[in-house]
């Protein structure tokens, strides 16, 4: 299967030497020069996965982002200038799944293109599955288990409702707000403390090796990831 | 109403009378003559002068005495009337010498009253004046001078400097928006420049005397002094700083010209030759060609990060956004910044057991490490063993980067986080680029945290980094 790109990005040589990269993949690219054309194009060309620059000389991306949430679940990674920080994690709060900055490797993105595409597939194939399996940790959702290798590791049940918001999310950054809206129910007030413990507290219990984690990244000032291999 | 001083003054006119009529009735039973008897009165009326304050109780005195003289010993005796013309006489001359005496007696003590009142004044002028040398901060000067005011003249006061909002007062005083805005005396601060600002005494109902006028306007002029020079003190420090960073911003854009010319003169090459001889070129020298454009960009790119960081820091608008972060994650996300380095099998990590978290800002602090890690791999040599260990000790958090490379030159090793150590570069193999503008940014971000950053050289000749950073406690 060939996946249909959207690049939205203003600088001319970023779009060319991404599109010639991704074509040189296999990649289809559409290619978009501002905000309104991108939607446009997202609206008329149907693309697969989206690549988003924040810059945009007439629209906020943020605004972008929103606007094709309302209608679609497209995979969106933002391009994002690293002073665009706070744009960053407003983006990702707003829906956009993944972020790279510039200057970025053509490597890097690829890896993260090929995550969204794992998201696709998975999506289509819409499987539900009560036991994840991971390298060395098996999580079995319905009985509530954990396995480290084989011997079982017990979570509060905190820690396993981010275990489990992780894994759903796998491949993906969520963002602080994110997950204290999600596990705890609220928003950006949340305790940023309790976060960082909580998480610290779940790798001591599910990674061997904890200054190289296997499972949980941090992308520090925004949130985690969880693996998607 | 009489007040208690006018009342005691009268209390003592009348017994002193009565005393120098008792003892004069004595006198005259034992048969001395009236003239002496009169001397009893004259005595009677200088004591009154000397216990009294003011001329006017000696000079009632006086007519009192001559009026009991001539009614007790005057022919016709116990009567106003005088029948004998020397008795006259000697009342008139007694009268005119008592009032003389009462009158230098008093303009004596009223000279004696204001030069002690003078002396006083002079010695409190004078202990404003040393209250005042040894203040510094607006605030506390401003304190000061209300508690002076406070103290020596009796008002309350409130001082309002012109370029801040905030109104001080004493402690206990009611806000300046709860009190009535009338009787209100208001005295500027004027500097030797412009003033300053004002001082607002409040509740007084009557005007302040010579002395409490001469008082507070020393202690406002003192005031202004004091603030002006606390003015030029600032004038002259911020000028200072402005010159300090001057001075860094030339050095930085000396450094930066040179630091971004050297890999962009390699990329501009390096494409040059690919545009022009591309054909006479073999798939392998095209490749190298490339290689070295990737790797210098590379080194560009970081270089203008840096340079950016470094500004931002400079202009004291660097966004540090503070948050609690663990220290798992700060070393995780340092690790994944540096692939190459964490599963090159050279890099050591040790982090605590237990869960610390760090008031910082978590993406400044994994840049410092980073740069550290970084340079410990340009300039500790191919094969050289890298530890980072994050530990507590008390109330600091340490990263440690230290390597067993041949160690930081001791010539520099003292300037290594000031300007820009650059001077290395051209002595070093490629590959080993400058290190000056990675650690002074080390330092500044650092420094924002109320941390310190060092540098020294290890027993077995490997150099350490250490970055040590509070912790707060939990309370």
């Amino acid at each position: 299967m060939s996946n249909k790109i959207l690049i939205v990005e203003d600088d001319n040589k970023i779009v060319n030497f991404m599109s010639m990269a991704l074509k040189a993949k296999g990649y289809t690219v559409l290619t978009a020069r501002n905000g309104n054309q991108g939607i446009l194009c997202f609206c008329t060309e149907k693309p697969d996965i989206i690549l988003l620059d924040l810059g945009l000389p007439d629209m906020d991306g943020v605004e972008i982002i929103k606007q094709i949430r309302d209608v679609s679940e497209i995979p969106i990674i933002i391009v994002s200038a690293r002073e665009q920080d706070y744009d960053k994690i407003a983006a990702l709060d707003a829906g956009a799944n993944d972020y790279v900055t510039k200057p970025f490797s053509m490597g890097e993105l690829l890896a993260r293109i090929r995550v969204m595409e794992r998201l696709i597939e998975r999506k289509t194939d819409n499987i539900h599955e009560s036991v994840y399996k991971f390298d060395y940790l098996t999580v079995d959702t319905e009985k509530h288990r954990v396995y480290v290798g084989d011997n079982e590791v017990h979570l509060t049940p905190i820690e396993f409702k981010l275990l489990l918001l992780l894994i759903a999310n796998r491949g993906k950054v969520i963002t602080h707000s994110q997950i204290s809206k999600e596990v705890w129910g609220y928003g950006e007030t949340g305790d940023s403390k309790s976060i960082r413990v909580f998480m610290a507290s779940l790798r001591r219990k599910i990674e061997n090796d904890r200054s190289s984690p296997r499972f949980i990244f941090t992308e520090i000032g925004v949130g985690y990831r969880f693996t998607d291999e | 109403m009489i007040d208690n001083n006018k009342k005691v003054n009268i209390i003592r006119v009348i017994a002193v009378c009565f005393f120098s009529t008792l003892l004069s009735i004595a006198m005259n039973e034992l048969g001395i003559g009236k003239e002496n008897t009169l001397m009893v009165f004259i005595v009677g009326i200088l004591m009154v002068s000397i216990v009294t304050r003011g001329y006017i109780y000696s000079a009632v005195a006086a007519v009192i005495s001559v009026m009991l003289f001539n009614y007790l010993f005057t022919q016709p005796i116990h009567s106003l009337a005088i029948s004998n013309t020397q008795d006259i006489v000697l009342m008139v001359f007694f009268l005119t010498a008592s009032l003389i005496s009462s009158t230098i007696t008093s303009k004596l003590q009223y000279q004696t009253e204001v030069s002690k009142s003078n002396e006083r004044t002079a010695r409190l002028l004078y202990e404003i004046t040393k209250g005042f040398i040894n203040v510094t901060g607006n605030e506390n000067i401003i304190l000061r001078g209300i508690n002076y005011i406070k103290e020596y003249v009796g008002y309350d006061c409130y001082v309002k400097l012109n370029n801040e909002p905030k109104i001080y007062c004493s402690e206990g005083v009611p806000d300046y928006e709860d009190i009535k805005k009338e009787h209100i005396l208001l005295i500027p601060i004027k500097g030797v420049a412009k003033q300053r600002g004002d001082v607002q005494l409040v509740n007084v109902n009557s005007p302040l005397s010579n002395e409490q006028d001469m008082i507070v306007k020393t202690i406002v002029y003192q005031m202004a002094i004091v603030l002006d020079r606390e003015f030029i003190y600032e004038e002259r420090q911020k000028i200072k700083i402005d010159m300090e960073s001057e001075r860094l911003k030339s050095t930085l854009l000396r450094s930066i010209s040179h630091d971004i010319r050297t890999p962009l003169t390699g990329i501009k090459g390096a494409s040059e030759l690919i545009l022009d001889s591309y054909d006479s070129l073999d798939r392998e020298t095209v490749k190298k060609l490339a290689s070295d454009i990737y790797d210098e960009s590379t080194w560009l790119m970081m270089t203008v990060q840096n340079i950016l960081d470094m500004t931002r820091i400079s202009e004291g608008k660097l966004n540090i956004t503070k948050n609690y972060e663990a220290v798992d994650d700060i070393v995780n996300q340092t690790l994944s910044l540096v692939p190459q380095m964490a599963s090159s099998g050279r890099l050591h990590i040790s982090v605590p057991d237990e869960i610390v978290l760090l008031y910082v800002d978590g993406r400044l602090i994994v840049q410092v490490i980073v740069n550290l890690l970084d340079n410990a791999y340009k300039h500790a040599g191919e094969n050289a063993e890298v530890n980072l260990r994050a530990y507590r000790q008390e109330n600091l958090f340490i990263f440690e980067v230290s390597d067993d490379g041949k160690g930081i030159n001791p010539s520099i090793i003292n300037k290594l986080f000031e300007g820009f150590v650059t001077h290395q570069r051209n002595n070093i193999a490629d590959g080993c680029l400058g290190v000056g503008l990675g650690l002074t940014i080390c330092k500044e971000i650092v420094n924002a945290h109320n941390g310190t950053i060092t540098a020294e050289n290890m027993k077995n000749g490997g150099a350490s980094f250490k970055v040590m950073l509070p912790v707060e406690i939990e309370s």
